[in-house]
């Protein structure tokens, strides 16, 4: 018992050090009334965020971005060092998730044709992929020519996908295909070790939410459940109650079989929001709140395990997120009711 | 052959109440220091609240110490000729160091609590108080075993005789 506890005291006695520096609510009011990237580089004196912010980013709302992430990326970094050796599943999970940003960026910067350097300039360092291999992807004038580049990677059955993107374009088949590989991974790694009971189940509701949004994303794209299946992560038992019967749902039937669910209110909410805005973004945001409200049940359930770590993660995810929603929002000229309601939950 | 056999068992009841409560503080006080060091490489400015929440479980030791030197003056170890010690006595010395010993093992637990108040303070800084009251609750039980040695030192003549 004293090993666990000792095991985990240093990183989550230091990520509840970090919490104490999350933005808080007076300042999120602030940052939401700002009209331009100077004036939340401004905003952001005195957080962790600060040093990351160059004289670009400043006057950019890309580069102020990129600063913001690559903070997130550091901290993300730092914390996996502190892992203990027999919590590796959850220290690949870290790494790993900034190879699949990087690959997101590669994929979505040949797609919509952009320049190598400009690929290279978004790139957010800290995943396992070394930063030279990730400078010759974007050598890849063709999504071909990346898939091939990737043979050797966990990351080789992208190709999986490739006919499908030919055919239609659409980028999603590559990018559900990406996530997928990186949770059914995670899945099965994360079986091996005994204990870390906390993150397996974080990692099942994650899997459970990536295909539901997967789901969601294509019924909302009008795609058949035979476009959709191979993109799914088929351990799953959400999935495989709701396989017989949502295929032949739409939107709002889907959402109703899910009724017994703990999904069922949020993406209800979902809905009332989707009915406005016809944007599949309030089920992904309904989703990932859940997420967040499941992390925070992990945390109190385990205050001594990798509970803490995992509530952590995922509010600082929430945070990283909301800022960079405040970005984007500054750079349209909405008024801060808006940008507001265009924000998830505001922490404290 | 009596008087030999009541100092020996005096001592291993001095020895136990140092020894014991000299592990459970240093694992408490080695917990709490774990925490207090990741604290500290977050935010240095909070050493001082951290310092006194590793100190907390110090005090079972300082039991342990107390309750070891007052077994050993008691029997004349200390300050004095070695007296002629009764195997009775020799047992009821043994039982007070066993007590205190026994009862700071709750150092640990402090260790554990004082670790997370680390935690909760470098989050809040107002729970220090809280976390300090929460931190002292384990405490309580080592008094209540010093309290229990005493009144067995004082009732067998070991104190006061």
């Amino acid at each position: 018992m004293i090993g666990d506890i000792l095991s985990y005291l240093h990183v989550n006695a230091k990520i509840m050090a970090k919490e104490g520096k999350f933005i808080s609510s007076r300042r999120w009011e602030d940052l939401c009334g700002c009209s331009s990237p100077g004036e939340i580089a401004s905003l952001l004196e005195g957080t962790d965020y600060f040093p990351y912010l160059s004289e670009r980013a400043i006057n950019e709302a890309g580069e102020l971005e990129k600063a913001i992430l690559e903070e997130f990326s550091e901290v993300e970094r730092e914390i996996s060092k502190l892992i203990p050796k027999g919590a590796w599943p959850i220290k690949e999970y870290l790494l790993r998730r900034w190879d699949v940003i990087n690959l997101r960026t590669v994929m979505r910067g040949i797609h919509g044709g952009l320049k190598k350097e400009e690929i290279l300039d978004s790139f957010i360092v800290g995943g396992e992929l070394d930063f030279a291999f990730l400078k010759a992807l974007t050598d890849a004038e063709a999504m071909d020519d990346l898939v091939t580049l990737l043979a050797r990677t966990p990351y080789r059955s992208l190709r999986d996908g490739l006919d499908k993107y030919n055919e239609s374009k659409n980028l999603f088949f590559l990018e559900a295909l990406l996530d997928k590989i990186f949770w059914e991974d995670l899945l099965l790694k994360v079986l091996r070790p005994r204990g870390l009971r906390e993150f397996k189940d974080f990692v099942r509701i994650s899997v459970e939410t990536h295909n539901l949004k997967t789901i969601l994303r294509a019924k909302d794209d009008r795609l058949s459940s035979e476009d959709t299946d191979p993109f799914l992560i088929r351990d799953c038992r959400l999935l495989n109650e709701l396989l017989p019967a949502y295929a032949e749902e739409d939107l709002s039937g889907l959402i109703n079989l899910l009724e017994d669910t703990i999904y069922f209110e949020p993406l209800l909410g979902g809905q009332h929001e989707y009915e406005k805005t016809s944007s599949i973004l309030s089920f992904e945001e309904a989703l990932d709140n859940l997420v967040l409200k499941k992390a925070e049940e992990i945390r109190k359930g385990r205050p001594f395990g990798p509970g803490p770590l995992i509530g952590f993660l995922v509010s600082k995810q929430k945070e990283v997120r909301n800022l960079l929603a405040i970005v984007r929002s500054s750079e349209l000229d909405l008024v801060r009711d808006e940008i507001r309601e265009s924000l998830s939950s505001l922490r404290s | 052959m009596e008087l030999a056999t009541g100092i020996v068992l005096a001592i291993i009841g001095a020895a136990i109440s140092m020894g014991v409560a000299a592990i459970s503080s240093g694992i408490g006080v080695g917990l709490a220091g774990v925490a207090g060091a990741g604290v500290i490489s977050e935010d240095p400015r909070k050493f001082g609240p951290v310092l006194v929440l590793q100190a907390l479980p110090q005090t079972q030791g300082i039991y342990g110490f107390l309750g070891a030197v007052l077994i050993l003056i008691g029997v004349g170890v200390l300050g004095g000729e070695v007296k002629e010690i009764p195997i009775g006595m020799g047992y009821a010395a043994l039982g007070g160091g066993i007590v205190i010993g026994l009862s700071s093992v709750t150092a640990i637990a402090q260790g554990a609590i004082s670790a997370s108040g680390m935690g909760s303070v470098a989050k809040r800084p107002e729970t220090f108080g809280q976390a300090i009251v929460l931190a002292v609750m384990a405490e309580t039980f080592a008094i209540f075993g010093l309290l229990i040695a005493i009144l067995i030192f004082v009732g067998t003549k070991i104190m006061g005789g």
